[in-house]
């Protein structure tokens, strides 16, 4: 089948040996974010210069050699991240000011910098071709799925606390939360193999959980499918997926000692007062208060935020990463910090929702599936930040190649919205 | 619209000018002494102002960065005056509010150009308050429903994050179009690199 792919891009780009590098280098980011921090995960030197962030930081490299080239400087300025992402970045450095250390907010910002600006420079540059845009949801999925299996075995073999290779439940519901929606939803306008395989993901994702958050990501990623979609087959196939991802989670209740139920009660063990979660997220409003703009400095909230809490909980049930991203950010890098991350979601849901109007089923299947999984995903994303972050060192990427793959179908498919 | 122009092509009309820069050199001046929430490394702070002095007009991203900054120093002493109270007899006022006060007379004084930022619709008086009402009103339903319903026990404290996020707002609406004018843009950066410079070497 021909699509109709924007000329400005497909025509000057052949494919050659820099493209190839490219793909490669960012094939191997996506595949390797499934292991997470495996096999140093007590390393700070690996959490910080793990294969991803190595691969973003050669990307970053790369994207300023050739900057500076007259020669070359025109592949890299249709790359170069929208002003929302450089001004969350400004602030993020900024904040900086009024941290009490300084490397801890050095390195959050590093990584944020390396992540935002070399990351989103590799997937950009990697998904040029309609081609390699179908690969990577394929390698996508693949990723999820050894993510996915890996954190079954491990919690049916070992122990239901153990989530695989991600070892933390925030960070894997994060991490399934985001990729489980975009990868199905790709599938589902396939083959009937590569539909099975979708529901399969799907609820095989749901029943390794253990979050309301990655749950309710994944329900609110199948919802926005069923109502953006035109196709019947993919409605059906929804539904579906819905109704045995629900008989799932009762059943994944029982088999792992009703571990997502009581995250979904959102009660301390005595079934009595609230859940530590809610004395995180008042305390983060507290500090508000005092450092409305300043913040804690970039990374830097878990120093502060015990300062704020103003009443302790009753029992201390409190699990790291507990957080709300939004509050979080808020608290870390002030209200204006917030405003730019909601600058940067707001410019990248209105690419994607139009991506979703503008392509027609019909006419390119293929384009209109791509478009559609993105604003799931993306709707998972922001739904999956309520109960966790997509700030969480290793989930990260994962955010920015959902932007990525936002802006690549944007240009290839759509004629350049933005 | 009354006055005079300075500079052809910048739309700066000197009441407009002498409140801006009256309300800056007002915010510093409360904030010279003392502030709230220390600032451990002004370096960054100054290195921001120096850079707002240059003109990126070429560049539209990196000079939407210098507004960011400046917007962003703005509204750090905003935040360093939220808690500080100044009494007279009975009456105690924020001294937030005084240097609000020439921020919003010089926002008056402009012309009120569109601005690039559109999230906000500023063409008018009228559309400009009524963005800001709806927003703060939205603020206050959704804090009310978050604290109140979900929470369950109700909220710990009082009300004064609302209270500061409608200031940082109306610092933000008062001020954003205005540092569009690179004029009044680089008089700000000259003002804060001075302040920067003067608190370092007298603290240092």
């Amino acid at each position: 089948m021909e699509y109709n792919t924007n000329k400005l891009i497909s025509d000057s780009d052949a494919f050659n040996w820099r493209n190839l590098f490219f793909i490669a280098l960012a094939g191997i980011t996506v595949a390797v974010s499934a292991l997470h921090f495996w096999p140093f995960e007590d390393s700070k030197i690996w959490q910080m210069l793990n294969i991803p962030n190595f691969c973003c930081g050669i990307g970053l490299a790369l994207a300023v050699v050739l900057s500076i080239s007259k020669k070359y400087r025109g592949m890299v300025l249709p790359y170069m991240p929208h002003v929302s992402i450089l001004a969350y970045l400004a602030i993020n450095v900024l904040s900086i000011s009024f941290a009490d250390s300084l490397s801890r907010p050095f390195n959050y910002t590093l990584k944020l910098a390396l992540v935002f600006t070399g990351g989103l420079f590799l997937f950009q540059k990697a998904l040029s071709k309609p081609k390699v845009l179908n690969l990577f949801y394929i390698l996508i999925a693949i990723a999820v799925s050894i993510s996915v299996l890996a954190c079954i075995y491990s919690r049916l073999a070992f122990d239901p606390k153990q989530f695989g290779f991600h070892g933390n439940v925030f960070k894997y519901g994060t991490y399934i939360g985001i990729l489980v929606p975009l990868a199905c939803i790709y599938l589902f306008c396939g083959s009937k193999l590569q539909v099975l395989l979708a529901i399969l993901i799907t609820t095989a994702g749901v029943f390794s959980a253990g979050t309301a958050g990655a749950c309710l990501a994944i329900f609110a990623g199948l919802i926005t499918t069923l109502v953006l979609s035109k196709k019947p087959s993919t409605r059906a196939g929804i539904i579906i997926c819905l109704l045995l991802s629900a008989a799932t989670l009762f059943l994944s209740n029982k088999v792992f000692d009703n571990t997502a139920g009581s995250d979904f009660a959102l009660k301390e063990n005595d079934a009595i007062n609230l859940r530590q979660r809610y004395i995180e997220w008042q305390a983060e409003i507290n500090l508000l208060e005092k450092r409305g703009i300043t913040g804690t400095g970039a990374g830097c909230v878990n120093d502060y935020r015990s300062n704020f809490y103003y009443r302790l909980p009753k029992l201390n049930t409190l699990k790291a990463f507990d957080q709300n991203g939004f509050l979080a950010i808020g608290a870390e890098t002030g209200l204006l910090g917030l405003a730019a991350f909601i600058w940067i979601l707001i410019h990248y849901a209105r690419v994607s929702l139009r991506d979703c109007l503008y392509l027609r089923a019909g006419e390119n299947p293929k384009a209109c599936a791509m478009a559609t999984a993105n604003t799931a995903a993306f709707v998972s994303a922001l739904t999956a930040n309520i109960f966790s972050s997509v700030h969480y060192n290793g989930i990260l990427i994962v955010f920015v190649l959902l932007l990525s793959l936002i802006s690549s179908v944007n240009k290839i498919y759509a004629g350049r919205l933005q | 619209m009354t006055g005079s122009k300075l500079l052809p092509g910048y739309r700066l009309y000197m009441p407009q000018l002498l409140f801006f820069t009256s309300a800056i050199i007002l915010l510093l001046a409360l904030n010279f002494s003392r502030s709230s929430v220390e600032i451990k490394r002004p370096a960054i702070l100054l290195a921001g102002s120096i850079l707002a002095l240059f003109n990126f007009e070429k560049s539209h991203r990196i000079s939407v960065i210098t507004k960011i900054i400046l917007l962003y120093i703005i509204e750090m002493f905003f935040n360093q005056l939220s808690t500080r109270v100044f009494h007279i007899r009975s009456f105690s006022i924020h001294l937030s509010l005084i240097a609000m006060v020439p921020l919003a007379a010089s926002f008056i004084f402009s012309k009120f150009r569109k601005s690039n930022f559109s999230l906000l619709e500023t063409n008018d008086l009228l559309k400009s308050w009524a963005t800001v009402f709806t927003v703060i009103v939205l603020h206050m339903l959704l804090l009310f429903l978050l604290l109140k319903k979900i929470y369950g026990y109700g909220y710990d404290h009082n009300f004064g994050v609302l209270a500061n996020m409608c200031l940082y707002f109306l610092v933000f609406v008062f001020s954003w179009q205005q540092l569009e004018n690179i004029c009044l843009r680089r008089i700000t950066a000259i003002i804060l690199t001075a302040f920067f410079v003067i608190s370092m070497v007298m603290g240092g």
